[in-house]
């Protein structure tokens, strides 16, 4: 190397790397000042309130269960006592407005009893009382009975231990409605916050 | 300036002027400030330090080597602590696993909707950081025909279920090989003999390790301190599942302990609209679990890792 390039190298020295010190040292002041900054921000800011609205966890079930069968607070047999031989969605006002998507289930004395309107139909022409519904529905639906009787099939609530208390079985019209028994689709709760959720990958 | 001092300018004498035109002086001072301002960035999140736990907490043996005695003055301690910060005075309980009971989960897949309720559920339940929002269920919506859950998404919104889709929670799954609680340098988490997954959130020292192990992504960290309000605080807790976590310390689903082992079904389970959700007793022939596990097409999530989970995923559909 020739004593022209050594000058040149410490003239090189004695410039730029200072300066570039200098800009090293200003970025880390910046940094300094920033992270003074987001810091004094997220704790001034507080936490935010995340509203945890009561429907998101709403237990009771998706329909409600009444006590007898009844149109308009009326019990059934109030208005008939007698078999009819029509059907009744040609009658007028109330149960023409009765919509019945229950597959190939589609007379409504197969499931109500003429005789009784109080009670369903159970094979035969016999009664089942409202509070039996679930083996008017076991009629056609036998291992979806034998599973709910089971448990795995439906909604079972409170001790799963039955010494340490009540189990209680839901019924089949608590989640389906008779007359269209398909689960009806339902509104989501809110997705997860994203950007607060470390190590969350999605 | 700094040339008129040096008129000779001779290349290597001393002071030589730099390029730029800063003394030696002035770059010091503006490094000593530099450096003092990057060390009090580095200190400042001291300026959040609430000041040491008492004593008696930072001696505190392990729980599981805890005597009667101090598992009594434990809990009493941090229900006074508990009581101080949400107003509500709590029931902290230690409830000790049950004889001739191993539980067991099953989720219906054939049959979630993928409502969230059981999310929601579980937050109110085991009084979960809100900000930031800590949730240990996760719901994926997958495409029908698929099983690869990297191509599902956790953040639909609106009407359920989404056509040509099902969903699968997943949630920490209770294995009997369970990765989290080898890898843990403590012991702070560990399997209880009744097949539940706990952790010491008091002996945790938040390394996270349990945390990259699990192949379910079900343990939660709290890398800031928990936010909870008090009108949203759950006062029936347990010692091992949901009293409130401190920062830094790991989280994940128990079972809902609290709940389980006083006999009662999970809040995820109590929840759920379309009863997917099934928890019991496997060592009871006439529970609904041990029914599932006898009689329906039971899949089990990450199978060929050898995890032995305790969360069964099946169908009748």
């Amino acid at each position: 190397m020739s004593e022209q390039d050594w000058e040149k190298t410490d003239a090189f020295r004695n410039t730029e790397i200072p300066t570039l010190l200098l800009i090293a040292v200003g970025a880390a002041c910046v940094a300094a000042a920033w992270f003074f900054y987001t810091n004094r921000h997220t704790s001034e800011q507080g936490p935010r309130a995340f509203v945890m609205k009561p429907e998101y966890y709403d237990i009771s079930p998706v329909r409600t269960v009444g006590k007898k069968l009844e149109t308009l607070g009326m019990a059934c047999g109030d208005c008939h006592s007698d078999p009819t031989d029509q059907d009744p969605r040609t009658a007028p006002e109330i149960h023409n407005k009765v919509v019945l998507k229950h597959g190939s289930n589609n007379r409504c004395f197969n499931c109500h009893n003429n005789g009784k309107r109080d009670f369903f139909a159970a094979n035969g022409g016999g009664q089942i009382p409202f509070s039996k519904v679930e083996t008017l529905c076991a009629k056609c639906h036998g291992p979806t009975y034998r599973d709910w009787q089971r448990g795995t099939h439906g909604r079972r609530n409170g001790y799963w231990d039955k010494t340490a208390g009540e189990q209680k079985n839901l019924v089949c019209i608590a989640c389906h409605d008779p007359h269209s028994p398909a689960f009806k689709p339902m509104k989501a709760a809110p997705a997860p916050l994203k950007h607060n959720t470390p190590g969350e990958t999605h | 300036m700094a040339e008129e001092k040096d008129p000779q300018g001779a290349p290597f004498s001393h002071p030589k002027p730099y390029g730029s035109g800063v003394t030696r002086r002035q770059f010091l001072a503006v490094a000593a400030a530099g450096a003092a301002a990057a060390a009090a960035a580095a200190l400042s999140p001291l300026r959040d330090f609430g000041g040491f736990p008492p004593l008696r907490e930072m001696l505190q043996k392990h729980f599981t080597e805890l005597t009667p005695g101090q598992k009594k003055e434990v809990l009493e301690r941090i229900a006074s602590q508990l009581q101080e910060k949400y107003g509500a005075a709590p029931q902290l309980t230690a409830l000790p696993p049950m004889d001739g009971v191993q539980y067991a989960y099953a989720l219906n897949i054939g049959r979630c909707v993928g409502c969230r309720k059981c999310v929601y559920a579980c937050m109110k339940e085991n009084n979960q950081s809100r900000d930031p929002q800590i949730q240990y269920i996760s719901v994926l919506q997958m495409e029908k025909g698929n099983i690869d859950v990297e191509k599902s998404s956790i953040d639909y919104e609106g009407q359920v279920p989404k056509e040509g889709h099902y969903y699968m929670p997943v949630q920490c799954h209770h294995c009997e090989t369970s990765p989290c609680t080898k890898v843990c340098p403590v012991k702070a988490t560990w399997r209880e003999p009744d097949g539940i997954v706990v952790v010491d959130y008091n002996w945790c020292i938040g390394c996270r390790y349990c945390e990259a192990a699990c192949p379910y992504h079900a343990r939660r960290f709290n890398f800031k301190e928990p936010y909870l309000p008090e009108k949203d605080f759950n006062p029936k807790i347990d010692y091992l599942s949901n009293r409130p976590r401190p920062k830094g310390t790991m989280e994940k689903c128990t079972f809902c302990l609290q709940r389980t082992r006083a006999g009662k079904y999970p809040a995820c389970l109590e929840v759920c609209p379309t009863g997917s959700r099934k928890f019991g007793n496997m060592l009871d022939p006439d529970s609904e679990i041990s029914s599932i596990i006898r009689d329906k097409r039971v899949y089990i999530f990450k199978e060929e890792l050898g995890t032995v989970p305790r969360f069964y995923y099946y169908t009748d559909v």
